[in-house]
């Protein structure tokens, strides 16, 4: 851990369960299928500090989305529990105030087409509770940190993707959270955007903000992570810095690590196999 | 913070439905726009066509007729009475002629037994050719009656004598107000329901299919709003909608549809069609209907949300809301089955009843109690609807998509968080489906079984709250308030009812003066009554509500409502309630009153006893004086007297009020104590 255990805990999970029922083929002649209950996480536990960048790391299915949900109190989990300090020091656990603090991101936050940016903003902010004049002197700020100003009052249907991605980190901003929690942020982004988020997320680090996001680019989360953790069938295999990942599986580079991890946990020669039929 | 919140998110559901362009069709343009167009389009077309009928030269025919016969019938076609022009075409073949349409219809003669048989020939495939044979059997009539006349006066006798010896006539004593509401009342109904749920399905697919379709549905779980906050608002949107929907498309057809009829009577001279009646004759029907369909459109919107919340997308969505239609639209025909009225048993059926009593809105039939249960049983509906409502929208599987198999409406009691108070969803759901028992099975049972039937109502009523306070784990001892009382509090309670008792006759009489039909049709419910034996009649009517009730409405209800807010508001709210219970217009106010009285006392002392036991006696005493009349009438003649005099009455209120301003001074300074102490 970089910043040790002087830093306070911003956000944090404990034995977190997520039960889902499946279907399943059973058998292919009579067309019968079955039910079968699993466990999209099953048992996690993660701390994290204030101003701290955490990346959760996974191949598709492993469970990253339903943690990330579950973090940001949209999704309850089936056991276990999830609190947040606020400003002031105190645990809270009520998911109406834990989201208060959290801005959450994924791809399937979509915004609000019919309005425009910041007419949705200011809509954001009464529903936040913010008060109108702070609200409006937000949504200029904001506006000027994302680079906004040109298209904040376009309808949001008629922005282009990298246009729709910065008024969706708008959103996640109004009410000035202290945790972000971003659910591949990047993906299907060109540099010039890509790059923007990822100068966004170092910036509010800076701010000692709090920053959970699931990726797929493991340069991106070499280079920007403080501690990544590494979650398969909804457990956690790996986690660390990703230098202490690369030094326990004695490779170079994360996405080498990330291999690596895998192969490790017993599954490595089902997975190589799986590249080669890609090749 | 928590109005505010739901005011925001309100906001937010208003603007997002607004700045859709086919809302905005659907709402303003459709109703606005089209229906008058359409209306009058067809208006203009129908008289167009009367005209043109009226025109039209039909070409005719002979067969077989001789010369004198021809000549007569032409010259009935030149007859003042005949409405219709005809041409006289000459054939060799009128058969031939006919289907090849160069004629629209022609007549032959043969004889039969001695007798001329003149046959209409025609096709029944041309409209023409049907409308010329409706025209050439006009004259052929009158060609006939000429005969008659002629044959008659023949004999030597008055031909308008024989052939008129009577004269037929009619004469209608409705009123046109009357006719025209006979009218209305058939056809309006439907096409409120309609429009009302035409208003509601299509933000209700918006707020929901729609949203998710759109994929916001996640980012508005991101916002710190609870579940109930959401979908209240998202409920909220789309009836007012649906209201707003309903009065324009109310508004814009009644306005074409007056427009219509001055056209018509225009072009009609007769003085029937022309509208100068008493437009205030409907203002008590229009404003009542206002109310209804704020009900109805809050059931309406619940149901189609309900079936929405399923969809994945828009398509799907419409696929599932078509048989809700469809069953909506089936029932709202009711008015136009002809003896279906609205009924104690008519009143409780969805949709039905909404039709049923727009109908005897029209009709000037106002039957109150009756309209009384199809509102309560459309708030109870709505309720149950919402609450359902509700439940779905809470579970991640629908709002997640993942699946419907492992939806839980009702929570497992092992699953249930102890807690000593009901919530005000607790009251408003328990209250719900204790009504719809109420309607349904209650009145059913009273019907058939009489007297057993009234114990068993009685019963679930008793049972109603402690099964559900046992579900939701609630503190009885606090609930229910099981203590006993103090002497003081008794002895203070006890003169606080007399004070109530006597108000409430006071109140009964003067009601039952100001509406006089309704306490007659209270009694004549109960007239099996009097052959029940006095005991068991006692223990229907006085024990067993005594016990129930309370449970109900002092231990549930005012708990609940007390926990949550003011004394007043607590005992006024939970004695309303109280009152609409009765389900009848005098009654809501005295059990209102007696409910204010057994809260106050409930309050005062602590204990649901002494509201027990005042309810026993106020009903043991109505029973009394139902068996043994006469009795009470020698010992007790101001209780059951008819009428009072304005002597009466005054010195009544004086003493009521002077025993209750007593007790209420030693209560409130007792409440006061007992707030600074806390």
């Amino acid at each position: 851990m970089k910043n040790g255990g002087e830093a306070t805990i911003m956000i944090s999970a404990l034995h977190l369960k997520k039960q889902f029922v499946k279907t399943v083929a059973k058998d292919k002649k009579n067309k019968k299928s079955s039910k079968v209950e699993f466990y999209a996480v099953n048992d996690i536990s993660i701390q994290v500090s204030k101003g701290e960048i955490l990346g959760v790391l996974g191949p598709n299915g492993a469970g990253k989305t339903t943690l990330l949900r579950m973090l940001a109190t949209i999704m309850e989990p089936t056991s276990g529990s999830i609190s947040i300090s606020t400003k002031d020091n105190v645990q809270i656990t009520d998911p109406v105030k834990v989201k208060q603090e959290i801005g959450y991101l994924s791809g399937n936050t979509k915004l609000y087409h019919r309005l425009s940016v910041r007419e949705m903003l200011r809509m954001l902010g009464e529903i936040y509770g913010i008060e109108k004049s702070e609200c409006e002197e937000r949504i200029d700020q904001i506006s000027k940190l994302l680079d906004m100003e040109d298209f904040c009052d376009n309808r949001i249907e008629r922005l282009s993707t990298g246009q729709t991605q910065r008024a969706s980190i708008a959103r996640c901003l109004i009410h000035n959270p202290s945790v972000y929690i971003f659910d591949e942020p990047t993906l299907g982004l060109d540099i010039i955007s890509s790059d923007a988020i990822i100068h966004f997320m170092k910036k509010q680090k800076s701010e000692g903000k709090t920053v959970i996001y699931s990726t797929h680019y493991m340069e991106e989360a070499q280079f920007l992570c403080d501690r990544v953790i590494m979650i398969y069938q909804g457990k956690i295999i790996a986690s660390g810095t990703p230098d202490e990942i690369m030094q326990n599986t004695n490779t170079s580079n994360l996405r080498e690590g990330f291999h690596q991890t895998l192969k490790n946990y017993g599954e490595g020669e089902h997975e190589d196999e799986k590249i080669k039929s890609l090749i | 913070m928590k109005t505010k919140r739901l005011k925001a998110l309100f906001k937010k559901e208003i603007i997002d439905i607004f700045r859709d362009k086919k809302t905005i069709f659907m709402m303003l343009v459709l109703p606005l726009l089209l229906y008058p167009l359409l209306m009058i389009g067809m208006a203009l077309l129908m008289s167009a066509i009367t005209a043109n009928q009226a025109q039209t030269v039909y070409k005719v025919s002979y067969e077989n007729l001789e010369q004198t016969q021809i000549s007569k019938i032409e010259d009935t076609f030149e007859d003042d009475s005949m409405k219709y022009k005809f041409k006289i075409i000459s054939s060799d073949n009128p058969q031939d002629d006919l289907q090849n349409k160069k004629i629209d219809c022609y007549i032959s003669v043969n004889k039969n037994e001695g007798k001329n048989v003149f046959t209409m020939n025609y096709l029944s495939a041309s409209e023409t050719s049907r409308n010329a044979l409706g025209a050439i059997s006009e004259a052929l009539k009158i060609y006939q009656e000429d005969i008659r006349r002629q044959k008659i006066e023949a004999l030597g006798m008055d031909a308008d004598e024989v052939l008129n010896s009577i004269q037929v006539d009619d004469k209608d004593y409705s009123t046109k107000e009357e006719s025209v509401g006979f009218l209305l009342g058939t056809i309006i109904p439907f096409f409120v329901i309609i429009s009302i749920l035409l208003g509601a399905i299509y933000p209700a697919i918006d707020v929901t299919a729609g949203e998710r379709e759109r994929g916001t549905l996640e980012t508005l779980l991101t916002l710190p709003v609870s579940n109930f906050e959401m979908i209240m608002s998202k409920f909220l949107a789309v009836a007012v909608i649906s209201c707003i929907t309903a009065v324009l498309n109310i508004l814009s057809t009644g306005a074409s549809m007056l427009f219509m009829v001055n056209i018509m009577a225009g072009s009609v001279s007769d003085s029937v069609m022309k509208l100068n009646m008493d437009i205030h004759t409907f203002l008590p029907a229009i404003l009542f209907l206002v109310i209804v369909i704020i009900a109805f459109a809050l059931f309406m919107t619940a149901i189609c949300m309900c079936v929405c919340i399923f969809a994945k997308s828009f398509k799907e969505a419409n696929n599932y809301i078509t048989p809700v239609m469809l069953i909506v639209m089936f029932a709202g025909y009711s008015t136009m089955i002809p003896k279906v009225e609205l009924t104690s048993a008519t009143a409780a059926i969805p949709v039905v009843n909404i039709a049923l009593m727009i109908e005897s809105l029209f009709t000037f039939e106002y039957n109150y109690p009756l309209y009384g249960i199809v509102l309560l049983s459309n708030v109870a509906y709505s309720i149950l609807t919402i609450w359902i409502l509700g439940r779905l929208y809470n579970s991640e599987q629908v709002l997640f998509g993942e699946g419907l198999s492992s939806i839980k409406l009702v929570a497992k009691r092992s699953e249930m968080k102890e807690r000593q108070m009901p919530g005000l969803g607790d009251v408003t759901l328990l209250l719900g489906v204790s009504l719809l028992l109420l309607i349904y099975v209650g009145s059913y049972m009273t019907v058939k079984y009489k007297v057993y039937g009234i114990l068993f109502q009685q019963a679930m009523i008793l049972t109603l709250p402690l099964c559900y306070a046992y579900y939701i784990k609630a503190d009885f001892k606090k609930l229910f308030s099981l203590k006993l009382p103090n002497i003081k509090s008794i002895l203070v309670s006890i003169i606080m009812g007399m004070g109530g008792f006597m108000f409430m006759l006071v109140a009964a009489q003067v009601l039952s003066k100001l509406v006089p039909s309704s306490l007659e049709q209270v009694n004549a419910n109960f007239e099996f009554m009097k052959e029940t034996p006095f005991l068991l009649l006692i223990f229907v009517v006085a024990v067993f509500p005594a016990i129930g009730e309370e449970l109900l409405f002092r231990g549930f209800v005012y708990q609940s409502f007390r926990s949550k807010s003011k004394v007043i508001m607590a005992v006024l709210a939970s004695s309303a309630i109280f009152g609409i219970y009765h389900m009848s217009f005098i009654k809501f106010f005295t059990t209102a009153i007696l409910g204010i009285v057994f809260a106050v006392a409930l309050e005062y002392s602590n204990s649901i006893y002494i509201g027990m036991v005042m309810h026993f006696c106020n009903n043991a005493f109505s029973v009394f004086a139902f068996k043994y009349p006469k009795v009470v009438e020698k010992y007790l003649p101001i209780f059951v007297k008819e009428k009072f005099t304005v002597v009466e009455i005054l010195s009544m209120l004086a003493i009521s009020f002077a025993l209750m301003a007593g007790a209420g001074f030693i209560i409130r300074k007792e409440l006061k104590i007992r707030k600074n102490i806390s």
